[in-house]
């Protein structure tokens, strides 16, 4: 480690062309970034990560792609501390006139088994140094890992498919639109390929696209007034049974089997167990999960919502009527191969605007990038546990 | 001595060094000097177009509604892009040419769920000229010195998962010697933090209610060199020491709101909102009494201001003036809404800008009267800033320069 700070030292005070003598290695290049790597939670580690910081800065530009490769989703905090280094390393060559290692760039840009965020940053420096270099990779991106590269070629098909739409080449274009449509996971991209395969005659299924749970039991409501239902744990907490029948806010309650028909999964509860204000109610579904993994639910929920997998909470946020859309909550769960539990808890609150009177909720299961996991709904009769 | 004394030092140490860097013709924060809208500065341009009299335009990556900020002879910016605007930006400029000098960016590592006309870059930066510290509303903080060298770089939202606001945060920092204030008000866990501006460290930490709040804190200088924070929420406007964090006072009052901020200016403190409080500000934990009140200065986003014995307040209709002193209404200017962005006044003059890019002037002498409205024809939900003689304000796609060369 101090080899390497007096290389550096020393590299720096020669000027610019010892800097290439140095020629960082991978190896290097971690060592330089252990004090990033330990920035703590609270600020701790900052000052440690500041010198760092600095050292990458003012690596030679041929140690890019070793930095873009240490850039990965899974440490956000390192990644970010990464990204703005590289945007200076970027800058000093384009003010000095260096060149950038456009070839290694390319490379790391083509190599999917690479992280994410450093790929999708080594495309965009290629984007501004070579232009058609990059152009002529997008294609390649159809069914990458990586979502924001992935969406690229996505945005490349709908412009051809539009193309051959507007040159009355329906059947060309059905075909570029539904390549687009397999492969893309973004919720305003699937929604354009969505209506334009629909134009040209064609079905799609979205909830089935997007991997949202259509089918579940719903049992309410419960009292949530003052919102002191949210942290009371329901009998349906602590175990559900199906076949039960539980003292509610306004009687004896049943859980219903109820499958939405919604093109976005969405389960309206007003619908199902009557338009309640302070009012709790419990979803519940019980998937078949062909392999173990770690995967990741995503909701939306106009509400205050708890998620439970197999009884364990892995999810709680308490807001009332501030907006829902797609996949806005998140939360990483371990499927184990075959049956998993899903469990929901979601409130209304007493809200007497026309804006405040939604209660409803959608949920699906996806990978790390977004993209739909593949289960099936298990058979759910009598007691889930 | 211990940890805190050391920080408690090294803040005074640094006031010392970096209150010689801020001029007068600085804009450092939201709403510019001490958060009062009111700059000294003299002879700023009374009419453009988009053909005449903007000295500059550049095209910026990403959207804002975050004001440009300006000291120590550059301008910083914020702006996010992406799909689900997870991209952030911190850019600096050249005030005088419109060039960009740095970027540097991040990606959002909190939620960035926002009403579609809101986004990530809703809260202004806060700078002293050497250092940038940009918040975002995904709750992402960095902090930058001015030649774009990243100092520290804090995601809050992985320290403390619980914040939320679906509707987007949009509450600007404020700066004190070395302790930066963070507004994170919002409905999940909900606090303001002190930060130790040089390290990025936590100093303090109280909580705040579990409501959403898009008011921005003051910070009142104490001749004893110390400093209070103001803070509003709906239902209450709070006072702590910028230094601890500790509470000085608190004041239970239905008048203040969640989205104009509090404004101190020639010796009145402004708690604005559905009924604002114009209070006189009080010393140590003495709560303030209200002089006055009005339902004629809120109507929307903007923050109203005090200047030369007058207040002055957008409400639905448009500009309200009342006396400082007595709460007498003695004008009224009508202008065409919607407003985000809230009235500086330069000069002699009021300056305010419609969503539309409708800039309107309005002379502040015997007669308070429109005298010029200008067009940007752009989209405009800032404050504008102005520095060295010109008005620098954003759009959703550019940064513009206002101001004769």
């Amino acid at each position: 480690m101090r080899i390497t700070a007096l290389l550096l030292a020393l590299a720096v005070c020669l000027g610019t062309n010892a800097l290439a003598w140095v020629q960082e290695s991978s190896e290097n290049v971690s060592k330089i970034l252990e004090p990033i790597r330990k920035v703590g939670k609270s600020g701790l580690g900052n000052l440690e990560a500041q010198k760092a910081w600095k050292q990458i800065a003012n690596l030679p530009p041929d140690t890019l792609p070793e930095v873009l490769a240490a850039m990965d989703a899974r440490q956000p905090v390192l990644s970010n501390w990464l990204r703005s280094a590289i945007n200076a390393i970027v800058e000093k060559a384009n003010r000095d006139s260096k060149a950038l290692p456009l070839e290694k760039i390319t490379t790391l840009v083509k190599d999917n088994s690479k992280p994410a965020l450093g790929r999708k940053l080594a495309f965009e420096i290629l984007q501004s140094a070579d232009k058609d270099k990059a152009q002529s990779l997008i294609q390649s991106f159809i069914n990458d890992p990586a979502a924001e590269l992935r969406r690229e070629a996505i945005a490349l098909l709908i412009e051809e498919g539009s193309t051959q739409k507007k040159g009355k080449k329906d059947s060309e274009a059905k075909a570029t639109f539904r390549k687009a449509f397999m492969n893309a996971s973004d919720k305003d991209q699937v929604d354009t390929l969505a209506k334009e395969l629909k134009g040209l005659g064609e079905t799609v299924d979205l909830p089935a696209h997007f991997g949202f749970v259509r089918t579940w039991y719903l049992v309410g409501p419960f009292d949530n007034t003052k919102n002191k239902g949210f942290d009371l744990p329901y009998p349906p907490e602590k175990d559900v049974k199906l076949d039960a029948s539980y003292e509610g806010k306004e009687g004896a309650i049943k859980w219903i089997d109820f499958t939405t028909e919604d093109s976005y999964g969405i389960i309206d509860l007003n619908k199902v167990l009557g338009k309640k204000k302070e009012a709790t109610a419990y979803a519940f579904t019980r998937i078949n999960s062909p392999a173990e993994g770690t995967v990741y639910v995503r909701a939306g929920c106009i509400t205050s919502l708890k998620i439970f997998h197999d009884g364990k909470q892995i999810f709680a946020r308490d807001e009332y009527h501030h907006g829902m859309s797609m996949d806005q909550h998140s939360a990483p769960i371990h499927l184990k191969k075959g049956v998993n539990d899903i469990l929901l808890k979601i409130c209304q609150n007493n809200q007497t605007e026309s804006w405040a009177q939604k209660w409803e909720f959608q949920l699906r299961l996806t990978d790390f990038a977004g993209v739909k996991i593949p289960y099936t709904i298990a058979k759910q009769e009598g007691s889930a546990k | 001595m211990n940890t805190l004394h050391l920080t408690i030092v090294r803040v005074f140490l640094g006031a010392f060094v970096l209150t010689s860097i801020l001029h007068a013709a600085d804009w450092p924060q939201f709403r510019g000097p001490g958060g009062s809208a009111v700059s000294e500065e003299q002879n700023l341009p009374l009419k453009w177009s988009p053909t005449e009299g903007i000295l500059w335009k550049t095209p910026l990556q990403g959207r804002g509604l975050s004001s440009p900020v300006i000291a120590g002879g550059r301008l910083f910016l914020t702006s996010s892009s992406n799909y689900k605007e997870s991209r952030l930006h911190v850019m600096a400029f050249d005030p005088n040419k419109g060039s960009k000098l740095w970027e540097r960016q991040f990606n959002a590592t909190g939620n960035t769920n926002c009403h579609p006309k809101t986004n990530m870059a809703a809260p202004t930066p806060a700078t002293d000229g050497q250092r940038i510290f940009a918040l975002f509303a995904c709750a992402d903080v960095a902090a930058l010195d001015r030649d774009g060298n990243l100092l520290w770089y804090r995601s809050l939202a992985l320290d403390y998962p619980d914040i939320t606001n679906m509707v987007g945060m949009a509450s600007s920092p404020v700066l004190w010697k070395d302790v930066l204030i963070i507004p994170m008000d919002n409905a999940g866990d909900s606090f303001v933090l002190g930060i130790d501006a040089n390290t990025g460290k936590n100093l303090w930490k109280f909580n705040r209610p579990r409501t959403i709040n898009w008011s921005s804190p003051l910070v009142i200088p104490n001749a004893n060199g110390t400093a209070e924070v103001i803070l509003q929420t709906d239902g209450s406007v709070l006072s702590v020491d910028a230094l601890t964090g500790k509470e000085n006072w608190s004041l239970a009052s239905s008048g203040p709101s969640t989205i104009p901020s509090p404004t101190l200016g020639e010796g009145l403190l402004l708690a604005p909102g559905k009924e604002t409080l114009v209070l006189s500000p009080s010393s140590g934990n003495k709560v303030p009494v209200p002089q006055w009140k009005s339902n004629k200065l809120v109507g929307g986003y903007a923050s109203p201001l005090v200047h030369k014995g007058k207040v002055y307040g957008l409400s639905s209709i448009g500009l309200n003036v009342f006396e400082a002193k007595d709460g007498k209404e003695v004008a009224q200017v009508r202008m065409k809404g919607p407003f985000s962005g809230s009235p500086i006044i330069a000069g002699n003059h009021l300056y305010l800008i419609n969503e539309e890019g409708s800039a309107f002037v309005v002379s502040l002498g015997e007669k308070i009267e429109l005298v010029a409205t200008n067009e940007i024809k752009d989209t405009i939900q800032c404050t504008p800033a102005v520095s060295g003689g010109k008005i620098f304000v954003r759009s959703d796609s550019n940064l513009y320069c206002i101001g004769s060369k």
